[in-house]
């Protein structure tokens, strides 16, 4: 053989399953399936699907050059709270830094709400004489022994993680490196991270809480990685592991052991990075990304290019890391309908997950949830298999849903009917404030559906939101792995400039460091790259104001005759936001950014080969009667691989496929584009069916 | 009713994604500092009747539903499309506005030629004018110190802007382009607001959106009658006082007596003191339900059924007593400015009535007290003065039934954010020494009090002025429940290393080089005895260092040996304790009830009532006086001889 095949493999390590993906570099082709996950040992998952690669699709470790894997390790240890006893080393006068956060309560208006509860007991907080001005001179210095003895306190009382936040350590991290390296030599067991490490931004408070979940996972996260790596070798897949990450890149695992705070969000930040690649294969560059699962949407937007956000939320704890800018509402597949006080329907927020499940999943769920209401509206021909090998029982999901017709008056068709309006409602009410804080109008976006839920419910949203189409990407259960496999290495730096006016000089330091420090990091990451490129930003404000727009500059370097046309890019971004700018008004620069991206070689998005004439009809296999609007109607049934390019399907409509279950209802239309995507549309009024 | 239940639930979840956009847009686009550091501003959809029909809950101030819609709506005898109306004053809205810088608008929103609902919102407005910058002094005596008073005009008439309103507003604040970016900003939440409601009509149609209106606040009073149904009838009654210095050696007193009865609650205000000459005036017009009246209740609503509709609906079941001439609905043309004060003092009174009826559902008192502080001085770099808000200052929440308080906030102004320290160092020659919880604040309890915060701040520059408005708590005490212990005071003091000086409350201060000031917040009362209290727990305090060994000792009765508790030596300490029980309001209060006790001081208020404005304010420094010097001689001093003492010196003055 002259030419041997070349393989990119991408995994998932989800909480119920661990997905692959596997490409062919040549031609795109793309190879998919899932693995029970292994929580105990997640890198065992990983060991499980490589074995079933060369076991059933012949396709050996060495023959695969290039692996992603996204993992939900840190999330699931931070949401659960079971990450390392973690101690505080902090500047004296701020003990209560974590404890008090932004002071403001999770719901002013309940007498019984709790404040967040911090990862560090205070009990575990030292507080250490040092203290920096804020121009980043010193003015008390360091007392090291006293520090060092107080670590070892700490660890007396059974902490194995540390971190380190310092006044101004954004400014100089000269007291937080001392301590860190002294720490490290000393005392060598225990897991040391310093916040100018982590994210040297101006900011006690936000600083300090990404450097404490960075200790809070960090052990458990290097034991893991070192585990994979072992695994890898042994198997003896070669390649470099590459893990992705919360801003839609990815880095060597060998650095997300050391700052496994840039991976929490980086499940759904794959996502949106596959809804993006399918965007631009299509020539479409408004989307929302609708990633409906269990019990949540995870919502993206791409405006042009991916929006990224430095105000994300994991659980309650705010991450002004640059991510992908994902929001989460909280209605799901899984999600339950109850009957509050008053008897009135209520959906979510609780969610009956992975296990129970729903009812009609038969596995001991009993409460009725959205996705026993689709069934009861007949999306799910009777006896059909689904990916994972589950059937859904109807007996069930009627059963479940008839614990509320009695109370409601309803049929359980209408119950089910009265479930997805009110879960229609639910997301309504939460996107459109999201949209509202970005400055967008939905009408000028497609919405993207994926996730096993999306394309079940997109249409009902999009019916109330008003975007202008929707998409159902080919394969919509993989975009996570797909998008992963298209990421590209990218990594972020940030400099606090000083208050006041834009200062010409500092701005050409800062952004000359960051530059530096941007292209160190590409160069040692263990993979080459096509090109490097540079983006500089500036964090920018009118003076007074307290929060900032972050503008892009567009060139890779800084230099002091381009302040004016800095200036002029910020009124011009605040206009188009916020609809007015005050050219005359003082400008302020509170940070400046850098973002370096290594672009890795990208495999080709592989077209349908089956084609149709525009416009015709594809065959159905089925008719079944479904209810919509609280009418039964009937319903065409489509298998999916039988669609070809061209392909015109009108409502009311299910398609099927392995992977999820597209619901068209009857006042939309749709048609399959030459990438096998499914683009529907509300029918003008008049417009036949 | 005629909405089905689904269809309610459908309207109120597009009500509530309304109002959150609006709140959403105000955000973005205001300018004032009070809009993302104290979230102090609001939104709401209003029916045509003038009650609030959604408000939000995720972002801006609790203060929405109860607002006097009808007021505002009444103002004009008709609209036309594309309107929106302006005013700020309390008196001309009757209670809507509650104090000046609260720039209000509102806009009618028709579909098909019937208005079928309001947009409102309001900015807290960095200045509008006035005797100082800000607006806002303890000190103003009357209203038109206190900036331009805009009464309801229409700002907009059919979608034109009258650019004579906007000029005549401009003139007279001192930030007019700040306050045109509010007021645009105010714009834009209600054209959202009336493009939402519009889409909604056409949707589901005008009648049926109209229908879900009248069901979503009928729906909201029956759930609330159900919750008042379920509170044992009874008369309750509470006191508490304000201690802000407007000249008057007694200090202010707030009475409430509670009357639930069935599925109703009475709040009769009788008692409560009379009005001031200074800016802590209360103006609710004698509205039923006024929004600075009822948070506590709703809240009390929210807590008990977190589904309930948030809307107007709830206040229905609400009547009130509020007497004319006193504190909580003072005459026309009094000054307002720190009327917040007076809120919290009503919220902390309402809270002990319900801990009466229902005390195994009530937390204790909060602190009760809030405190922006604000550092301003002149940058030398520009010659330019600057102000920014230092931090602001609450107390603890207190001790609730299964839960303990809340540390360093509580549920008046439990919405405010606080100011990275390293942020207001960057942006003041200030350097912050401690901001944390001040250890042992926290009122001991079964369920102990939320603990005070300590902030501690050294000025590097000569001529830093810091003001702190509204701070209260020095002198009594947020009261303890079921036996615990009361709250602790506010402490301010000047270098508290060196020469310490106590500031007490401070209107302004002027602050020289390397001047310290340490601020320790007061706390809200414990909940049940705190000798009853799991030594676990004490324990957990103990090594957290929220309070020290000495204080689980004293306080608590628990005796700690390294990190252990000792069960001999705290079963001995606990055995000799008596129990405690009731409301602990404090010795500061029963001292001052020795000198003024409660009888005289409601049979003072209801004699001066009696007089004419004008009198009273003049009698009443002299006629205290002689009361008290009648107290102290053992006279009784019942309403017969406090009105035979007007009598007299009203007959010297007219002589």
């Amino acid at each position: 053989m002259t030419h041997r095949p070349r393989y990119r493999l991408g995994v998932d390590i989800g909480g119920t399953f661990t997905d692959l993906a596997v490409v062919e570099e040549d031609s795109g082709r793309l190879l998919t399936f899932k693995t029970p996950s292994v929580p105990a040992d997640p890198a065992r998952a990983v060991l499980n699907g490589i074995n079933i690669l060369s076991q059933e699709h012949g396709i050996a470790p060495h023959e695969i050059d290039y692996f992603v894997h996204g993992t939900t390790l840190g999330l699931n240890t931070l949401l659960q709270r079971n990450g390392a006893t973690t101690g505080l080393l902090v500047t004296r006068g701020f003990r209560d830094l974590l404890e008090i956060g932004r002071l403001r309560l999770p719901d002013p208006t309940n007498y019984y709400v709790e404040r967040i509860k911090p990862l560090v007991a205070r009990r575990h907080v030292r507080e250490i004489d040092e203290r920096l001005r804020v121009d980043g001179t010193i003015l008390t210095p360091l007392d090291l022994d006293a520090a060092t003895d107080a670590a070892r306190g700490l660890m007396a009382e059974g902490v194995t993680s540390v971190a380190i936040v310092l006044m101004h350590a954004y400014r100089n991290p000269v007291h937080e490196k001392l301590l860190a390296d002294h720490l490290r030599r000393e005392l060598p067991e225990l897991y040391v991270c310093a916040s100018h490490e982590v994210w040297p931004q101006q900011r006690e408070y936000e600083r300090g809480l990404v450097t404490a979940i960075n200790a809070f996972i960090g052990h458990r996260m290097r034991r893991y990685f070192d585990r994979l790596h072992d695994d890898m070798a042994e198997v003896g897949l070669k390649a470099t592991v590459l893990t992705t990450k919360s801003n839609g890149g990815i880095m060597a695992a060998a650095s997300a052991a050391r700052s496994p705070v840039e991976t929490l969000l980086s499940g759904p930040a794959s996502g949106a990075m596959g809804a993006l690649m399918t965007g631009l294969a299509s020539g479409n560059r408004k989307l929302i990304g609708f990633d409906m699962g269990g019990t949540s949407v995870d919502v993206a937007i791409i405006d042009g290019d991916m929006l990224y956000s430095t105000e994300s939320h994991i659980g309650d704890f705010p991450l002004i890391m640059p991510a992908v800018d994902i929001s989460s509402i909280g209605a799901g597949g899984g999600s339950i309908a109850w009957l509050d006080s008053a008897g009135i329907l209520k959906v979510g927020p609780q969610s009956a997950g992975a296990m129970p499940g729903p009812a009609s999943y038969g596995h001991g769920g009993d409460k009725p949830t959205v996705t026993d209401a689709y069934v009861r509206m007949g999306l799910y021909s009777p006896g059909r298999v689904l990916g994972g090998g589950l059937t859904l029982d109807h007996q069930r999901a009627e059963t479940a849903l008839a614990t509320l017709a009695g109370p409601l008056g309803l049929t359980t068709a209408e119950v089910a009917q009265s479930i997805l309006d009110v879960t229609t409602a639910n997301m309504f009410a939460q996107f459109m404030p999201l949209m509202a804080r970005k400055g967008l109008d939905p009408r000028d976006f497609r919405l993207l559906a994926y996730g096993g839920a999306g394309p079940q419910h997109a249409f009902l949203l999009a019916r109330e939101i008003g975007v202008e189409a929707v998409v159902v990407p080919a394969s919509p259960g993989t975009l996570c792995a797909q998008g992963s496999l298209a990421a590209d290495l990218r990594q972020d730096f940030i400099r606090t400039m000083p208050a006041g006016h834009p200062n010409a000089q500092a701005l050409v330091a800062g952004y000359d460091e960051l530059v530096v420090e941007a292209s160190q990091w590409l160069a040692n990451q263990p993979i080459a790259v096509l090109e490097k490129r540079i983006r500089l930003s500036a964090d920018m404000r009118y003076h007074g104001q307290s929060f900032d727009l972050t503008v892009p500059l567009d060139s890779d370097a800084f230099d002091p005759s381009g302040l004016p046309a800095l200036i002029e890019a910020f009124h011009a971004a605040y206009e188009r936001i916020y609809g007015f700018s005050d050219p005359a008004g003082a400008i302020e620069i509170t940070n400046v950014r850098v973002t370096v991206l290594g672009i890795t070689p990208k495999v080709p998005q592989p077209a349908l080969t089956r084609h149709a004439a525009p416009g015709s009809s594809p065959e159905a296999v089925r008719h079944l009667p479904i209810i919509e609007n609280g009418i039964t109607v009937q319903a065409a049934f489509y298998d999916r691989a039988t669609l070809a390019a061209g392909h015109r399907i009108d409502g009311p409509a299910v398609i099927e496929a392995p992977d999820t279950t597209i619901y068209l209802p009857g006042d939309f239309t749709a048609e399959i584009d030459a990438f096998g995507n499914l683009i529907g549309r509300l029918r003008a009024p008049g417009d036949e069916a | 009713m005629k909405t089905s239940p689904v269809q309610l639930e459908i309207f109120r979840n597009r009500f509530q994604a309304i109002v959150e956009e609006m709140a959403s847009v105000t955000l973005r686009t205001g300018f004032t500092v009070f809009v993302k550091e104290t979230s102090d501003f609001g939104a709401c959809l209003v029916a045509p009747s003038g009650e609030v029909l959604a408000a939000p809950t995720e972002t801006s101030v609790s203060l929405m539903v109860g607002l006097p819609g009808w007021e505002a709506i009444g103002a004009f005898d008709d609209y036309e499309d594309g309107d929106v109306c302006i005013a700020n004053d309390p008196d001309t809205t009757r209670g809507l506005s509650t104090h000046l810088p609260d720039i209000w608008v509102w806009r009618p929103i028709f579909v098909d030629g019937e208005i079928i609902a309001f947009a409102f919102n309001f900015i807290h407005s960095s200045d509008v004018g006035g005797r100082v910058p800000g607006s806002i002094t303890p000190v103003a005596t009357d209203v038109w110190q206190e900036g331009l008073r805009i009464p309801p005009l229409k700002l907009v008439r059919a979608g034109r802007i009258n650019d004579d309103i906007v000029k005549l507003i401009l003139t007279n604040c001192r930030i007019p382009d700040q306050n045109w970016g509010d007021i645009k900003a105010e714009l834009a939440s209600l054209a959202t607001a009336d493009r939402r409601v519009k889409e909604l009509a056409k949707r589901y149609g005008r009648d049926a959106v109209r229908h879900g209106i009248e069901d979503l606040l009928a729906s909201a009073e029956a759930r609330a009658r159900k919750i008042i149904a379920s509170i044992p009838d009874g008369r309750y009654s509470a006191s508490d006082y304000m201690e802000i210095g407007d000249g008057n050696a007694r200090p202010i007193r707030i009475a409430l007596t509670m009357e639930v009865r069935g599925d109703e609650i009475a709040l009769d205000f009788t008692g409560s003191d009379i009005q001031v000459k200074a800016a802590f005036n209360l103006p609710t017009y004698g509205q039923p339900g006024h929004y600075m009246l009822s948070l506590a209740i709703l809240n009390y609503f929210r807590t008990l059924d977190p589904e309930i509709p948030y809307n107007s609906g709830l206040t229905r079941p609400l009547s009130m007593v509020l007497p004319r001439g006193t504190i909580v609905n003072p005459d026309p043309g009094r000054a307002y400015g720190v009327r917040a004060a007076t809120f919290i003092r009503v919220m902390d009174c309402i809270m002990a009535c319900l801990g009466q009826a229902l005390p195994a559902v009530t937390p204790a008192n909060s602190a009760g007290a809030i405190a922006i502080i604000l550092v301003s001085n002149v940058d030398p770099g520009t010659g330019q003065r600057r102000i920014t808000v230092a931090q602001p200052l609450s107390g603890g929440s207190g001790g609730r039934p299964v839960q303990d308080g809340i540390d360093g906030t509580s549920f008046t102004g439990g919405w405010l954010r606080n100011v990275p320290n390293e942020v207001l160092e960057a942006e003041m020659p200030v350097l912050v020494e401690e901001y944390g919880y001040a250890t042992d604040s926290a009122a001991p309890g079964q369920r102990r009090g939320g603990a005070g915060i300590r902030f501690r701040m050294r000025n590097l520059q000569a001529g830093t002025v810091l003001t702190a408005r509204g701070l209260e708590r020095f002198r009594f005490n947020a009261w303890g429940a079921l036996g615990g212990a009361p709250g602790a005071n506010t402490r301010v003091t000047l270098n508290p290393g060196g020469e310490a000086k106590p500031l007490g409350q401070i209107d302004l201060v002027e602050l020289g080089r390397n001047d310290v000031v340490e601020f320790v917040s007061p706390t809200g009362g414990g909940y049940g005895d705190p000798f009853l209290r799991d030594p676990q727990h004490v324990l957990d305090d103990v090594l957290d260092a929220h309070i020290s060994a000495d204080a689980a000792r004293s306080g608590y009765g628990v005796a700690i040996d390294g990190n252990v508790v000792d069960a001999a030596a705290t079963g001995a300490l606990r055995s000799a304790h008596r129990p405690t029980s009731g409301t602990n309001k404090g010795d500061a209060r029963a001292d001052f009830e020795r000198q003024w006790p409660e009888t005289v001081q409601h049979d003072l208020i209801m004699a001066l009532l009696a007089l004419p404005s004008a009198v009273r304010d003049a009698v009443r420094a002299p006629l205290e006086a002689r009361i008290q010097a009648s107290l102290r001689a053992g006279e009784i001093c019942g309403r017969a001889e406090i009105d035979a003492m007007i009598a007299d010196m009203t007959h010297e003055a007219i002589q």
